[in-house]
């Protein structure tokens, strides 16, 4: 029986793969005369592919598979960034005088007279929102088969190219209407993978000249889950051994050889967002004293080795040129929010790259770009800036500065930290160079791990820090809370790091000592 | 007083009448101008809560055409039998397609005739147009509704006053060409109104009218009174049992009469409070279409009748000639019923329920367009057969006829557009975006279009927070894309009825900063409704504020409401209490003052907005408390210095891409005019844009010449002002102005100057250690835990204050401020030396006398009292011990902060000065090189010498021809010039 019902299931997923509409149609034809019927798509589209399997054959819309790769109306799934919902509800006929379904682009063919003749009272609403493929995600989390073999002909050109986080690199970006709008709201750069029909749609909103753009109808939506990569794996044993073998890794993939700086890099990755209120925000990290790049265009090693690893990392280029040109935080321009660097998902690796720095002038908008990313690695908000107002928006990211100077040209962070070549200075490698650890795996499902922790202190343990925060000031008087602070941070993400949760001495005494080295 | 030809129309009269008698006449023009509305009346084109479709234009065309004709108003008695007052219409929605050929079919039969009537080359309807008596068109509700006087009425009141379709009138205004024909034909009055019904309810429109003509005679305030008490709201204490009695509505349209208003803002609560008319309010707001357009018909006959009865018991100025002119004066007019007072609801909240219904909404205007000539009526000519059609504008659209309507033309495409024949009213899209505080955490603010007519137009800005009633449409759009589908859309937008000027939960704006521009702004909403007792807040909140006032006055009671507010200004921030209250006095601001007698029209004007600068070490919470004062802040605009150009500031001139026309965008100073402007990083804004301030803070204005537009705008605004010390930490050693990167002048302009510094103490430090780590163990943030006032309280006493009180010094008060500036002047004597410090200006008089009044508003006290200017001197002695002492004397010295330079300083460079001469004299005349002269003069002082001051000591002597430097940097050698 139970076999019978998943086999049942397998084959109407098939046929809601192969034609949509018509499975629409069926649910509608089911259940048409239900007070919410959006709520009814929700739940059949999400229940028929519910399971991680099912879910694996919806085609993916992604850079790799564009809207051209699929049919009109197709089945895709869409794992999204969402990037603007400002845009202001859309109303459609939920119901066709004909008695036939409306929304999900299924009255489209219809004639024109049939929806003036319709019923305004079956007026519904759709949230309109516009989402683009997640800036700077790692190749590794896509779950797709790698389709490598074909590359697709037609190199996708992105019709509003303004609306991505990163300009120039390849993504999709899409109309998405939800219609299911009882759920949550979909807010900026919330990353969701939407399930929906595909089509060329016109854009909706205040435009005098009608853009057709990719709009997914949107059966069913949930939010991304970062832990399905780690789906199969067995849990971890011996955190101290890994995070070893995982510093030294990058020491000499990307640090020539560096532990010091390694451990300072994988620590603050690993940092999230505690409290707001009273700002307890990740630790942000210089590696200062870089070698200059050997070229303008190449890019620190650390980019490539840390997106190998985590899952979603930008390369920020503060070059005058582009802080001078390039839009660092989102704006509204004519109603429409045109997107800027910072603004990409909770829990981006953020590398701010100042290597190859010239003598010039910044110029206003540069200026207004240091000023909104400084304020983004220090209090983690972006303005979005909108006519008459900026609203601030929380974020949640990490921050590390690459910088050829003994400290950065523009931006202040928590920590400095100077590299110390061990071997020969491999800071600029391509790519390509980069030897992949067999322990890759390993180290992601680890990463993600420690960074979800939460570190208990205990009551003993904050009674020695507070002797020990008194007992340092009387020997150095410049000692502020902030290096509190700091050490506090620090010394809860050492012991994430270690798998503890609960902070002890030692672990206070070492991570005590890694601050004071730097200090010296 | 009544004007013979309207010796009453009954309403039998027969079509043939008509035809025969009123080509020309504007009576039948006005009753034409009924015709559409009627359809939407009676021809179910849609159920009335989804809108009109575009199908009524069908009706509206044929009527137009009838129009064209000279055709009377069409015979609506048949479609419904009378009597069956409110059965609901059995309606399908395919009526209309049955309903309209019959009609037009009438067209056709009458055609000929009208021809005939018509020379070709002279428009048949020509004089009608230019004689119309203007129409109860409005542009917010598209179908006119102009309801014809029911019978009853007019039997009971005299006779032409009543109507409103008044020949008199027409003739008296507007003489046409056809003066013959002015002899006015009786008007047909239709079917008795008991049948008119909303298309697809119960609603009876007769009923409406009359619910409302018994509403706006009968409603007294006590009932509003009783109706708040029942909802348990606060009531205001009336000041006699009398005025609960007044008729309150009677009031008001005697007095739009008197003003020549002809808006009457209707509180839709007085509705609900008066219990016979209890109904209204939810026809109301589910109908408005047809409703308001009914109430602005009785309301019209209302007028009249009142009026009329004033004539007759010869009320002063409406006796004879007088009365019979302003009579005629009312029928010409077209009087609107504006309601408002609906709960706002959050625009994202707007639902395709909505459509159709009166609602509510808040927000802030981000664009306006120009003026935008508005397409009322179109006229179309045949080519062929000089036929001549009007078309209606309906939902936005106009359609063209396709073919000639006459049957014996019919031509297809050859009606063409008259421009100049045209009707057009103005109208003006306005985008309103989210307020801040609306929008729900973590999502990007919604906007939505409203289009606002006639006297709305142009009444707010850029920038206004606006509380708008209106009537939410959904539209139909056809979007032919690029794509191979032809795609309907549905647009929304509010069509305004009522605007409302700022939101409560903010400061309200200083009305004496305001009064040029925006007083007309509470003027639109004519006569009544924002009654006088409730001038600025709208009556909808009334008694709900009669509650909250007495809150506030209870509040204002306590001893210790000045710690209690400086307490919950900015409750996460420690300490800093002298700050805060700098801040508090700020929002409250002093009084603006003008001398009325002036020379050129009001004098000078002096500014109450007190200026506050903040100076400190980075991380001492400067910036959260800009932030959190531009919360509560009226017309608030918190800026960075640092990333504000000029422009950003002030004004731009920018090409709007609806119009493509230049406008001028208002920069932050601008937008917060009547309220606070908070620059953080202030010392790290241009040069250029510093200068804009120091317009700013003096004169109050900014101008603009940019782009061919030449302005000043107002820039009536307190200035919030944070900067960082030079080097980023603040050096004690040094006199303010050397910490601080901006020029003495500017400096001078802020009443109050804090230092925020970040002391070392180790006792603070233990405190802050063991909170921390505390912190770190809860993983939750501090709560205070204090008594202190709620956001929206503080926002709402100061708001309070800033409207109601205005003190004035009492002679107490003046002779402390008096005594406080001759004891602050006098700080600057020294007992040991000649020498004068300059510690107080009348600069600091001016700020005194500020600060005294905004404590004394604090206190919700009518007058400032001694305590007032104590604690204002308390204030600035606090404010100036901080920023203008002199490091090296430790004496006040406020030349400091006025000129750069202190007594001190300048004692110094006397003697650096004498002493450098001296040196000179005594070398060789080669000179003396810079560093060994600095070297030299080190040797002899017994302080410090400042290379800084050394330089500017040698500059002065340059400047003066005493001494010559030559050489670059390192070998610079001063000479002595000989001679001199």
């Amino acid at each position: 029986m139970g076999r019978e019902l998943w086999t049942m299931e397998a084959s109407s997923a098939s046929d809601a793969l192969r034609d949509p509409r018509k499975a629409l149609l069926d649910v509608y034809n089911a259940h048409g005369e239900s007070e919410d019927f959006p709520a009814v798509v929700h739940e059949h589209f999400s229940n028929l592919f519910r399971t991680f399997d099912a879910f694996r054959t919806i085609p993916a819309l992604s850079p790799k598979s564009p809207p051209e790769a699929h049919a009109d109306g197709a089945l895709v799934r869409f794992r999204a960034m969402v990037q603007d919902t400002s845009q202001s509800p859309e109303m459609y006929m939920s119901r066709l005088c004909t008695g036939a379904p409306g929304g999900w682009n299924l009255e489209s063919g219809s004639d024109e007279d049939i929806l003036g003749r319709s019923d305004y009272a079956n007026l519904r609403e759709c949230t309109v929102i516009w989402a683009t493929s997640i800036p700077g995600e790692s190749d590794w989390v896509s779950d797709v088969p790698d389709a490598s073999g074909e590359s697709p002909e037609v190199v996708h050109r992105p019709p509003r190219p303004h609306k991505f986080p990163i300009p120039g690199l390849p993504h999709v970006g899409a109309q998405v209407k939800i219609y299911d709008t009882a759920g949550r709201d979909a807010k900026p750069t919330d990353l969701m993978e939407f399930v929906g029909v595909l089509h060329a749609d016109v854009l909706y909103g205040e435009h005098d000249e009608p853009v057709s753009v990719p709009t997914l109808h949107t059966l069913f939506s949930k939010p991304v889950d970062r832990s399905v990569p780690f789906r199969d794996s067995p849990s971890l044993d011996n955190a101290s051994d890994i995070r070893h073998q995982l510093i030294s890794w990058v020491a000499d993939e990307a640090l020539a050889g560096d532990t010091n700086a390694a451990e300072w890099v994988l620590l603050v990755c690993m940092a999230q967002v505690q409290v707001r209120q009273t700002p307890l925000l990740p630790p942000s990290l210089t590696l200062s004293k870089l070698p200059p790049p050997p070229a303008l265009s190449a890019s620190p090693a650390l980019c490539t080795v840390l997106s190998l690893l985590l899952p979603q990392v930008i390369k920020l280029p503060a070059t005058l040129d582009s802080l001078n040109k390039e839009r660092y935080v989102p704006e509204s321009k004519e109603e429409d929010l045109h997107s800027g660097y910072l603004q990409v998902p909770a829990g981006t690796t953020v590398i701010i790259s100042e290597v190859g720095l010239q003598e010039g002038k910044l110029h206003e908008k540069g200026v207004a770009n240091v000023v909104a990313a400084q304020n983004a690695i220090t209090s983690q908000t972006i303005p979005y800036v909108f006519p008459f107002s900026e609203f601030s928006f929380n974020t949640d990211m990490n921050f590390i500065v690459m910088t050829e100077g003994s400290k950065s040209a523009f931006f202040k962070t928590d920590v400095i930290v100077p590299v110390q070549p061990q071997s020969t200075p491999n800071y600029y490698r391509s790519g390509s160079d980069i030897v992949q650890s067999p322990m890759l795996a390993t180290f992601r499902q680890y990463l993600h791990h420690v960074k979800n922790l939460t570190v208990r202190v205990g009551e003993q343990m904050s009674e020695l820090i507070q002797s020990d925060f008194v007992a340092s000031r009387r020997q150095d008087q410049s000692l502020t809370a902030e290096d509190l602070i700091l050490r506090m941070k620090i010394a809860k993400l050492m012991a994430q790091s270690l798998d503890l949760e609960e902070l002890d001495a030692e672990t206070w005494h070492r991570s005590s000592a890694l601050y004071d080295r730097l200090k010296s | 007083m009544s004007s013979p030809p309207m010796e009453f129309p009954t309403s039998d009269l027969d079509d043939v009448n008509m035809e025969e008698g009123t080509t020309l006449n504007n009576t039948v023009e006005q009753s034409m101008a009924d015709a559409p509305a009627a359809q939407t009346l009676f021809l179910p084109t849609t159920p009335s809560t989804a809108g009109t479709p575009s199908r009524t234009q069908l009706g509206g065309s044929a009527v137009a055409a009838r129009r064209a004709l000279g055709m009377s108003t069409p015979r609506r008695t048949p479609l419904f039998a009378p009597g069956g007052s409110s059965s609901p219409l059995p309606y399908p929605s395919s009526s209309p397609a049955k309903k309209t050929p019959t009609r037009r079919s009438q067209n056709v039969a009458s055609s000929p005739r009208s021809v005939a009537d018509s020379e070709p080359l002279d428009f048949p309807t020509s004089p009608t147009a230019i004689a119309t008596p203007p129409r109860n068109r409005r542009g917010d509700i598209h179908s006119t509704l102009a309801v014809t006087p029911s019978r009853r009425r007019v039997k009971t009141t005299k006779a032409g006053a009543s109507d409103n379709l008044n020949s008199d009138a027409a003739r008296l205004s507007v003489p046409t060409s056809s003066a013959p024909q002015l002899s006015a034909v009786p008007l047909p009055s239709e079917e008795p109104d008991e049948i008119r019904a909303i298309w697809g309810t119960t609603v009876n429109l007769g009923e409406t009218m009359k619910l409302f003509r018994d509403f706006l005679q009968g409603f007294k305030p006590k009932y509003r009174i009783a109706h708040d008490r029942e909802n348990g709201l606060r009531t205001r204490a009336l000041s006699s049992a009398a005025e609960g009695e007044t008729t309150l509505y009677e009031v008001y349209l005697r007095r739009m009469r008197q003003t020549g208003e002809t808006n009457l803002n209707l509180d839709v609560v007085n509705l609900l409070a008066y219990p016979p008319s209890k109904k209204l309010h939810a026809q109301l707001t589910k109908y408005p279409q047809e409703v308001i357009p009914a109430m602005d018909q009785v309301l019209k006959d209302l007028m009249l009748e009142v009026a009329a009865i004033d004539a007759d018991t010869g009320a002063e100025g409406m006796v004879g000639e007088e009365g019979e002119a302003e009579i005629a004066d009312i029928m010409a007019k077209i009087y609107k019923v504006r309601p408002f007072g609906l709960p706002a609801v959050n625009m994202r909240d707007l639902n395709p329920g909505d459509t159709d219904k009166l609602v509510c909404i808040k927000g802030l205007v981000i664009r306006a367009t120009p003026v935008i000539p508005d397409m009322k009526v179109a006229f179309f000519r045949c080519l062929t057969c000089s036929h001549t059609v009007q078309v209606e504008i309906d939902r936005g659209k106009i359609d063209e006829p396709s073919r000639c309507p006459r049957d014996v033309c019919a031509s297809v495409g050859t009606m063409s557009l008259v421009h100049n024949r045209c009707e057009f009213a103005d109208r003006q899209v306005i985008r309103l975006q989210e307020t801040p505080d609306a929008v729900p955490d973590g999502q990007t603010p919604h906007t939505v279009s409203l289009s606002v007519y006639d006297e709305l137009v142009d009444v707010s800005k850029p920038g206004d927070r606006l509380v708008v009633s209106g009537i939410f449409r959904s539209v139909p759009v056809r979007i032919n894309s690029r794509t191979r589908t032809i795609k309907s859309l549905f647009k929304t937008y509010l069509d305004v009825v009522h605007i409302r000027i700022g939101s409560e939960g903010r400061l309200g704006t200083d009305k004496s900063t305001r009064s040029v521009v925006t007083d007309r702004i509470p003027g639109i909403g004519g006569v009544g409704g924002v009654g006088e007792e409730e001038e600025e807040d709208g009556g909808s909140a009334k008694m709900l504020k009669t509650e909250l006032e007495e809150k506030l006055r209870e509040l204002s009671q306590r001893p210790d409401i000045y710690d209690l507010l400086a307490r919950s200004l900015a409750p996460s921030i420690w300490a800093m209490d002298d700050v805060k209250k700098g801040i508090l006095l700020m929002l409250f601001g002093g009084t603006n003052k003008s001398i009325a007698r002036g020379g050129g029209g009001g004098g000078p004007r002096y500014r109450g907005d007190i200026n506050v600068l903040l100076v400190g070490d980075p991380g001492t919470s400067k910036s959260q408390i800009l932030k959190y004062v531009h919360k509560i802040a009226p017309r608030g605009v918190y800026t960075s210095g640092k990333g504000s150009s000029a422009v950003g500031l002030t004004a731009y001139v920018t090409r709007d891409p609806d119009s493509k026309q230049l406008v001028l965008e208002s920069g932050a100073l601008v937008l917060s005019d009547g309220g606070v402007c908070c620059i953080d990083e202030f010392d790290k804004m241009s040069d250029a844009t510093r200068s804009v301030l120091h317009e700013v803070m003096e004169q109050q204005t900014v101008s603009v010449a940019k782009a061919g537009i030449i302005t000043t705008l107002n820039a009536r605004t307190s200035i919030l002002a944070a900067a960082n010390p030079v080097g980023s930490k603040y050096d004690d050693k040094l006199p303010i102005t050397r910490n601080i990167d901006l020029p003495p002048t500017l400096i001078s302009r802020f009443d109050l100057l804090y230092l925020v510094l970040d002391k070392v103490d180790e006792a603070v430090d233990r405190r802050l250690a063991q909170h921390l780590v505390a912190l770190y163990l809860e993983d939750a943030p501090e709560t205070g835990g204090q008594d202190i006032l709620p956001l929206d309280q503080l926002s709402a006493y100061i708001t309070y204050a800033r409207s109601r009180i205005q003190p004035v010094i009492t002679e107490d008060a003046s002779h402390e401020l008096v005594r406080s500036y001759v004891e602050m002047r006098k700080a600057g004597e020294d007992p040991r030396s000649s020498e004068k410090r300059i510690t107080a200006t009348t600069r600091q008089l001016e700020s005194m006398i500020r600060l005294s009044e905004a404590h004394a508003r604090m206190r919700f006290s009518p007058f400032v009292e001694l305590d007032d200017v104590k604690e204002a001197y308390r204030l600035m002695r606090e404010a100036i011990r901080t920023s203008a002492m002199d490091p090296r004397t430790g004496k006040i010295d406020l030349s400091l902060i006025d000129t750069g330079i202190g007594q001190q300083q300048r004692r110094v460079r006397g003697d650096m000065r004498k002493e450098i001469l001296n040196l000179l004299d005594g070398g060789n005349t080669r000179g003396v090189k810079w560093s060994d002269a600095m070297k030299k003069l080190e040797n002899q002082s017994s302080i410090r010498v400042d290379s800084q001051e050394f330089t500017a000591v040698i500059q002065d002597l340059e400047r003066e021809g005493m001494v010559k430097v030559v050489g670059e940097r390192d070998r610079r050698v001063i000479r002595r010039i000989e001679g001199a």
